[in-house]
């Protein structure tokens, strides 16, 4: 077979919808308990409407910050649009509407980056463009979309690519002296663990943390590959049932364990999502009489995607210096639980008289924002901003902003983060590297 | 196909399991999570919260009897005794979780200013109405510190004052007698839970120790020094500020964050460290702490604080210098070892 042939056939062949049925089922179900959670933990109002500032993306300081009305009613909409995706009704506009309100709240502000915020954003993205109402969804019942049992190829390639990235790109971020020879941060982070019951004695031993991190690179590097070939499908998919259950178990990291669980499955055969699907749904005839032709330029716009999604996570070698410390090109690039960091920023507002102002980040910042602030500094660069317009409209003739700022990197004493000479209120966030960013020492 | 499925699962189970009795590997072990948060709760919290109770107690007994025979030799019984009580809640607030918590004790009884136009308005009226927005800076140890020591006004003659002093001692100690009976309640779950992960009573310790202490080096200290001012000083915002105390609370209070940090003469954070192993720079990190403590204590003691600040601000640099770097390795150096994050509330990682 030709390369050309097996890329056309990755596109365009002909294979069952069932997987992506099942897909936009439990992706849908799976956003609706996500908002739900986000909202019965109060977070709407401890971290979109309280706070005095919020963080802004680069290139995204134009978005309005809506007030605490319209954060309830985007929340509202968000739940809504992804009960409606879940059973496909009026299912382009209302993927379109999950889309949009979603990635519209996390642009608010960097503090609660998460990958996994930024994956639920490109696949719900994704999904606009996929026929997945076109069976057993509300469009097909009412005959609004044309039911079919078919789809093309690539409708589920995409997400089994975007799938694939995010464990690859896990896995080969964890290839470093810290993760591999220091079993940092687990070295941290299990001991902690201690009390767990069974495996809470295991976490004091030395080699746990070992083990884990060696077995943890290797799960993300192997397990997209083992999950594709149809022979090892189900002992891989053991693990990652296994393997999310247990980060689920260790740390705090919300939803991301059952959406992965829940979108692997993707990876299965059309079989196996039929089979659950005549059960629930019964058998459904459907006509095979029309068939849209093959859309070639959809290569085009799909390439694209795809290039970008190999590059953009590389972006971080275009820096000197160790991308976890400075943390220039780390986002948006699948580096998930991969170093323990804190840090401490005392701010100063000199005025023109070389006077100081010392700042008590609690006055503006929420402890989270505050936690963050401290450790990344595109957010200590518009901290730097707000502080100055901030005096200056109190009437004090502001020189500059310095901070003194000391962060900690995988259990190593914590150093001196920012050339704390420079005044911050005057550099400009950009691509280009940071130079008051202290290198790293270990 | 289900079937291999269930037989990794458990194979991967009794894997773990399996591993349970193997002794080697095993860090040579002596701490135990468990017995600190015993020691912090029988033999720091609940004895910290009991002194300050009976303290307050105190108090309200001498007052009652001033208010019935005012005197110069009883309002001095009584501005001695309010002193000691002052000095053991010191001592105790850094434990703002659990019960103090629930109460938002902190705000209650030492907000470290005292309207003293509300304090007037309320000994004028009669009445106050405590926890009110409007009484938020008219209540607790600074309104107490004001009506006690005051030099502009008279408690030995006037009647309302007495009383008004009167109530105010009555609600601190209110509060005192509950929170110490909450603790005695709250003390098994204190004790039972050992995680480490936000929320949990070690978190709490870390994240309240971070947050006394950033109180004892802003609210006790550097806000007093100017520092958020420009340099102007602003000695009348001293904690204490009409008794004239201040060093000696703060000093109270830093050994309060210490004991904290110790566990006093059982196991605390700094044998937790050391189990850790946890070392900056090649120096032990529980080692690094304390040497600060102690600098901090030392410096605090030579010092008159209100003079110092009055007078020659800059002689309280080398002191200030030496709490800065103590920030950082409690806020910075220390939770990162234990895997405790500073953080109050709840959220998703990454």
């Amino acid at each position: 077979m030709g390369i050309k042939k097996v890329f056309h056939n990755a596109l365009f062949e002909k294979v069952s919808i069932a997987p992506l049925v099942t897909f936009r089922i439990l992706f849908g179900a799976l956003m609706f308990a996500s908002v739900m959670r986000f909202w019965l933990n109060g977070w709407i109002e401890t971290q979109f409407i309280e706070p005095v500032l919020h963080f802004k993306y680069f290139g995204f300081h134009w978005l309005p910050e809506p007030s605490a009305a319209g954060y309830y009613t985007i929340f509202i909409l968000m739940a809504i649009s992804s009960l409606l995706v879940a059973f496909g009704a009026f299912y382009r506009y209302t993927a379109a509407l999950f889309f949009l309100s979603f990635t519209y709240i996390e642009l608010i502000d960097v503090t609660y980056y998460l990958n996994h915020y930024y994956f639920v954003s490109l696949v719900s993205l994704i999904m606009i463009f996929l026929p997945a109402n076109r069976l057993h969804s509300v469009d097909s019942k009412l005959g609004w979309v044309t039911s079919s049992k078919s789809v093309r190829a690539w409708t589920i390639n995409i997400l089994k690519f975007q799938l694939t990235l995010v464990y690859l790109f896990a896995g080969i971020a964890k290839l470093n002296a810290d993760w591999l020879i220091n079993a940092m941060p687990l070295a941290i982070w299990l001991p902690a663990k201690d009390q767990l019951p069974i495996v809470g004695s295991i976490f004091k031993w030395e080699l746990t943390p070992y083990l884990f991190s060696w077995a943890g690179a290797i799960y993300d590097l192997v397990i997209p590959f083992f999950l594709l070939i149809k022979s090892t499908r189900w002992f891989a998919y053991a693990a990652v049932v296994v393997f999310h259950l247990l980060t689920w178990s260790l740390f705090q990291i919300g939803m991301f364990p059952f959406i992965m669980i829940g979108a692997t499955l993707i990876f299965f055969s059309a079989d196996f999502h039929k089979n659950w699907q005549k059960e629930v749904f019964g058998n459904i005839e459907v006509s095979m009489a029309e068939q849209k032709p093959k859309q070639s330029w959809i290569s085009i716009p799909i390439a694209l995607f795809v290039a970008f999604q190999l590059v953009f996570p590389l972006r971080h070698m275009l820096y000197d210096g160790n991308p976890f410390w400075h943390e220039q090109g780390y986002r948006f690039g699948w580096r998930v639980m991969l170093m323990e960091k804190a840090g401490y920023a005392q701010f100063k507002v000199k005025d023109s008289r070389g006077r100081t102002i010392e700042l008590q980040n609690s006055d503006f910042l929420t402890p989270v924002q505050e936690k963050m602030m401290s450790t990344q500094p595109d957010l200590m660069l518009q901290y730097a901003k707000f502080l100055e317009v901030h005096y200056s409209k109190q009437g004090v003739i502001t020189e500059g902003v310095y901070a003194n700022v000391y962060v900690t990197m995988n259990g190593r004493g914590s150093r001196a983060y920012v050339d704390s000479s420079v005044n911050l209120a005057d550099q400009d966030d950009s691509w280009k590297s940071k130079s008051w960013i202290l290198p790293y020492e270990s | 196909m289900h079937l291999r499925f269930f037989h990794i699962v458990s194979a991967l189970l009794v894997l773990l399991v399996g591993c349970k009795d193997k002794p080697e590997g095993e860090v040579e072990d002596n701490f135990d999570k468990e017995v600190m948060l015993t020691n912090m709760a029988d033999n720091l919290i609940v004895p910290a919260y009991d002194e300050w109770k009976n303290n307050i107690e105190e108090l309200k007994l001498l007052t009652t009897d001033f208010k019935s025979a005012p005197s110069e030799s009883s309002l001095i019984e009584v501005q001695t005794t309010f002193i000691e009580a002052y000095k053991s809640w010191n001592r105790c607030s850094v434990y703002e979780f659990g019960p103090a918590a629930d109460k938002g004790l902190r705000l209650k009884v030492n907000i470290f200013r005292a309207d003293t136009t509300q304090i007037e308005a309320n000994v004028a009226s009669e009445s106050i109405e405590f926890g009110t927005p409007q009484n938020a800076e008219a209540i607790g140890f600074a309104a107490i510190d004001y009506l006690l020591f005051s030099k502009e006004t008279s408690l030995l003659t006037d009647s309302k004052r007495q009383e008004h002093l009167l109530a105010q001692i009555d609600w601190v100690e209110t509060l005192a007698a509950e929170v110490s009976t909450e603790w005695t309640n709250y003390q098994d779950d204190f004790i039972a839970n050992t995680n480490s992960s936000a929320g949990s009573p070690l978190s709490n310790l870390v994240n309240e120790i971070n947050y006394e202490f950033e109180l004892f080096k802003n609210a006790r200290i550097g806000i007093p020094l100017g520092k958020k001012t420009l340099g102007i000083t602003q000695a009348h915002k001293l904690e204490a500020v009409y008794s004239n105390r201040s060093e000696d609370l703060a000093l109270e209070n830093i050994i309060g964050i210490r004991t904290a940090f110790t566990g006093g003469l059982g196991q605390g954070l700094d044998d937790y460290l050391d189990d850790l192993k946890a070392t900056k720079d090649g120096q032990d990190l529980s080692k690094l702490i304390m040497d600060l403590f102690v600098q901090i204590e030392s410096e605090l003691q030579a010092t008159d604080l209100d003079e110092a600040i009055k007078n020659e601000p800059s002689s309280l640099d080398p002191m200030y210098n030496h709490i800065e770097q103590l920030v950082v390795l409690l806020k910075v150096d220390m939770p990162s070892q234990l895997g405790v994050q500073i953080t109050y509330q709840d959220n998703d990682g990454d």
